[in-house]
């Protein structure tokens, strides 16, 4: 299934989109409370600290109020500050119990600094000099009471605290000091360092209590009492005198907060260190509210989201599901849901469309069923009219499947015929002999057709809906109760109609009526097919005819031609054969008379002479007209050939300037006995052409004996020359000329130009024809450039042969190669 | 080489004239002793040529029953070793005609009308020269 993926995969979106930025900004808000909150905290606690050292300051001077009190109340004693030393040493022992609390003693110097008086009594130390001591010297400067460093001050030399006043006289005269010692020693029952550890300084860390000399007073270590204090980080700061607090870091790693303040009277500087974390320990507890408000930040818009989103996309998934089953054609399900918002009313929507979707699909399953049938129906009868193009033949075939699709009972086909407006009866079946009777002719105004013509559409009728006459009497003897009347149309033009009928009660709707219509329509082209086949069978008998005729003219032209080409074929051999005797006869004839009658006759009749020479001449005339009919017959016999396309060609690539040379040499006896000049110009390196050197000698010829039989005198030139890809050959002679509407004439046969009656030619006039024709078979040109009365030059040109190979070999592929060979 | 084959030349066309022509042409020949054959159809023809081997026979080739074409190549055929020589003699001036004779063996061509001092020229040398397989040029 793919709907849960696809619903999870929305629900993941949606909870990225609106989860993942609740949770930074969360994290953010709580962080930055989280800094605020240290930062505040931090403040506070430093401020708090500060102010509790700055207390702890006074609290530890405070304590040392009673011994100064009662060193002060000693000084006050008449025997101490105004008695003799005796009077000074009873009086102090007279007040030991009241200075108990020096545990080093108490010692009375005069104003020299010599010991007068010591407790506990010790006469060692009586008048020993003590001037040097710290506290005499202070004094001596200020009468003020001293709390001195630890310092070496003891009756023995030993370490100790000294506290010292002035003993003052009555006029507040400087008199001596009175100097209470205390030992450093925390272990003993020192009441100084009592009073300390009751105060409790530093509860949780740890406190120092530093002279100005940077020996340890006190501290809750106390194997560190009388060392010198350093290393401590705070150390420089706390020994400026000044209050103050710092966070740092102690020597051991430990996140500390450290506070200092000067003891009043002293010259000492208290030093509480405590670990952050016990001072933040309050703090500890907010952050952790803070965190839990974190995660239940986090958790709860997670769930709820997730479970939003879960409702939120289930109505999704269904309706995926909805749509895939309905595209599967499952249209029974519909979606359920009761969300009561516009997923809901989407649900309803969709559900209704389903239905209407449902709807439509059936109907369109329906209709596809209907067409189908329709098409079947459509195509057995298209498949039955398309058999024959005999039009009866259709009709016929038409009805029967007509009827049979329409599942009716009976029916008939008619041809309109127009002309008369009538219905002619062509085919019917199931038909009661009473009812063809009615219908053999039908008037179209008598009939249900009537409507079909005007509308060209079926139509359905009830027999009991007929007028009342002898029709509908009939149909209703014979129990027919439907009749369908279908028009055979053909682009518009309705060519008859098939009425088929029912025994049941029928009324075709509309739709059920198309398939009629189609088939009408089917028939209808059929029927104009018929027509049209029958139109192009009588077409195509025409044309066979006529193509028959044109055959057979064909063949007797071309008998005729050939016939001409047998004719003339076989007349000019009969016509040559008596040439031949008259030839040879006639030159026998002369070589005996020269050569045995001549001989014999006397050379003195001149009569005789001249008959003889007569006799010579005639036979010569005789032989020249032989000659000339000889010719004519020649030509005649040639350019029939070229015509019939029976001219055996013998090309082959020829050297044309030797082959025109040749011809010239044949041309010289043209010149005898004639005023005429014969030039010859050709050059030497003239190319090869393809060609027939009979032929190309027979044109040079024609021309050459033309010019010379139509020039009086002068000269006949025949040159040669290369231009482009061709040798162009020229005959110029001096004679007549050739009016230039002639000119276009002469190639032509049996042409010549000329009065005919004045000028009478001399030739065949076949020459030109042919040499035309030759010219033209070497792919040549033949013309004639002429002015009258100044003489005509004939051209024709022959390609020369492409250097590359054969392939101008002009007309020649017709021939047998075996032809070619032999010469 | 024949018993006096030498000396006998057989003329065949079916036109009168023409053969009168042909004998008058080689009038010469007779006064030195050839005997001049005459035969107006083709089979005429062959019969002679086989009774009388002739050293040369002017042929023509349109004639009844056998034509000069056929004629020329069963002569040629029968008598393969021999010195007959056959002159096709037509009207026809084509290369066709020429190369059929040719075909059918023929030795020489000469075209109608023709030259009689040609003619009697080319048999004086055929009869008369001492080379048995002499071939006009």
């Amino acid at each position: 299934m793919v709907f849960p993926r696809f619903g999870s995969r929305l629900s993941n979106k949606i909870v990225a989109w609106s989860f993942i930025p609740t949770v930074i900004i969360l994290f953010l808000v709580a962080l930055t409370v989280y800094v605020a909150y240290q930062k505040v905290t931090e403040d506070l606690v430093l401020k708090r600290d500060e102010e509790l050292t700055r207390l702890s300051a006074s609290e530890i001077s405070a304590s040392f109020e009673e011994y100064i009190d009662r060193l002060t109340t000693l000084t006050r004693l008449p025997d101490i500050y105004a008695g003799a030393p005796r009077n000074q040493r009873l009086a102090l022992i007279g007040s030991k119990n009241q200075l108990v609390f020096f545990d080093a003693g108490v010692y009375l110097m005069n104003n020299l600094g010599y010991v007068v008086a010591a407790l506990p009594e010790n006469p060692r130390l009586l008048n020993q000099d003590w001037s040097n001591r710290s506290f005499f010297r202070t004094m001596v400067r200020t009468p003020a009471l001293y709390i001195s460093n630890i310092e070496p001050n003891g009756p023995n030399g030993e370490e100790v605290i000294a506290l010292a006043v002035p003993i003052l006289g009555d006029r507040g005269e400087f008199r001596g000091v009175a100097a209470g010692m205390f030992h450093l020693d925390v272990n003993s029952v020192s009441p100084f360092y009592g009073a300390l550890i009751k105060l409790r300084i530093g509860r949780s860390g740890n406190a120092y209590l530093v002279d100005s000399n940077r020996r340890v007073v006190f501290t809750n270590f106390s194997e560190q009492i009388g060392e010198v204090f350093t290393s401590h980080p705070v150390a420089n700061q706390a020994l400026t005198g000044r209050v103050g607090v710092a966070r740092t870091r102690s020597l051991d790693g430990r996140d500390i907060v450290a506070g200092y303040a000067p003891i009043p009277r002293t010259s000492w500087t208290l030093i509480v260190e405590e670990n952050w974390s016990d001072l933040a320990l309050t703090s500890q507890g907010y952050l952790r509210f803070l965190w839990i408000l974190l995660v239940l930040g986090v958790l709860i818009p997670t769930l709820t989201m997730a479970f939003g989103v879960r409702r939120v996309t289930r109505p999704l998934m269904d309706f995926t599901a909805a749509a895939q089953r309905i595209a599967g054609g499952d249209f029974t399900h519909p979606i359920t849901l009761k969300t009561g918002d516009e997923m809901e009313n989407l649900a309803n929507q969709f559900n209704i469309m389903a239905g209407q979707l449902k709807e439509s699909y059936e109907t369109l399953e329906m209709r596809v069923a209907q067409r189908t049938e329709e098409l079947t129906a459509l195509n057995s009868v298209a498949a039955v009219v398309s058999r024959s193009l005999d039009l009866d033949q259709i009709l016929s075939d038409a009805l029967t499947k007509t009827i049979e699709v329409l599942h009716m009972d009976a029916g008939a086909v008619f041809r309109f015929d127009l002309d008369a407006h009538q219905l002619i009866l062509v085919d019917q079946q199931g038909i009661s002999p009473e009812m063809l009777l009615l219908i053999q002719r039908l008037p179209v105004e008598a009939s249900i057709i009537d409507e079909v013509v005007r509308t060209h559409r079926p139509v359905a009728r009830l027999v009991a809906d007929y007028p009342p006459g002898a029709l509908r009497e009939v149909m209703e003897r014979d129990q027919l109760k439907t009749v369908v009347s279908i028009p055979l149309l053909n682009q518009d033009s309705v060519l008859g109609a098939i009425n088929v009928t029912s025994r049941s009660l029928i009324w075709p709707s509309p739709e059920q009526l198309a398939v009629p219509a189609s088939i009408g329509q089917q028939i209808g082209v059929a029927m104009d097919n018929a027509r049209l086949y029958k139109q192009t069978v009588v077409y195509a008998q025409q044309m066979e005819a006529a193509r028959q005729a044109a055959e057979e003219a064909r063949a007797i032209a071309e008998a005729a031609n050939a016939a001409k080409s047998d004719f003339l074929a076989n007349i000019s051999h009969e016509l040559r054969t008596p040439l031949v005797s008259i030839f040879g006869f006639t030159r026998i004839v002369q070589k005996r008379l020269e050569e045995r009658i001549f001989p014999l006759l006397p050379d003195q009749d001149e009569k005789l002479q001249r008959a003889t020479a007569l006799i010579q001449e005639n036979l010569q005339i005789i032989l020249d007209e032989g000659q000339r009919l000889m010719t004519l017959i020649n030509n005649l016999l040639d350019l029939e050939k070229i015509e019939a396309g029976k001219m055996e060609w013998q090309f082959q690539p020829l050297p044309i300037g030797n082959v025109i040379r040749q011809a010239t040499t044949a041309c010289a006896a043209l010149f005898d006995g004639k005023n005429l000049s014969f030039i010859v110009d050709i050059p030497e390196n003239l190319p090869k052409v393809i060609g027939d050197a009979d032929r190309i000698v027979q044109v040079v010829i024609n021309l050459v004996s033309n010019a010379v039989k139509f020039t009086p005198q002068g000269s006949v030139i025949v040159r040669a020359q290369q231009e482009n890809r061709e040798v162009i050959v020229q005959v110029i002679d001096q004679g007549i000329g050739i009016s230039p509407s002639d000119q276009a004439l002469v190639f032509e046969k049996f042409r010549q130009v000329g009065d005919m009656l004045t000028a009478k030619p001399k030739g065949t006039g076949l020459g030109l024809a042919i040499s035309k024709e030759i010219v033209e078979q070497h792919g040549g040109r033949i013309w004639v450039e002429s002015e009258v009365g100044k003489g005509s030059t004939f051209s024709f040109s022959i390609p020369v042969v492409d250097p590359g190979g054969h392939e101008e070999r002009p007309k020649v592929d017709g021939y047998p190669e075996g032809s070619l060979q032999e010469r | 080489m024949g018993n006096g084959s030498q000396k006998k030349v057989l003329i065949v066309d079916d036109e009168a004239y023409i053969r009168l022509l042909l004998e008058q042409t080689l009038e010469e020949l007779e006064e030195r002793g050839v005997d001049i054959l005459k035969a107006d159809n083709g089979e005429d023809a062959l019969r002679l040529a086989r009774e009388q081997r002739p050293r040369l026979i002017f042929l023509d080739v349109m004639i009844p029953k056998i034509n000069g074409f056929e004629v020329c190549r069963v002569i040629k055929q029968e008598y393969q070793y021999e010195d007959t020589m056959i002159v096709i003699l037509t009207a026809k001036g084509q290369e066709y005609d020429r190369q059929m004779g040719q075909e059918a063996g023929a030795n020489f061509y000469m075209s109608k009308p023709f030259d009689p001092d040609e003619l009697l020229e080319l048999a004086t040398k055929v009869l008369f020269t001492n080379d048995p397989d002499y071939y006009p040029e």
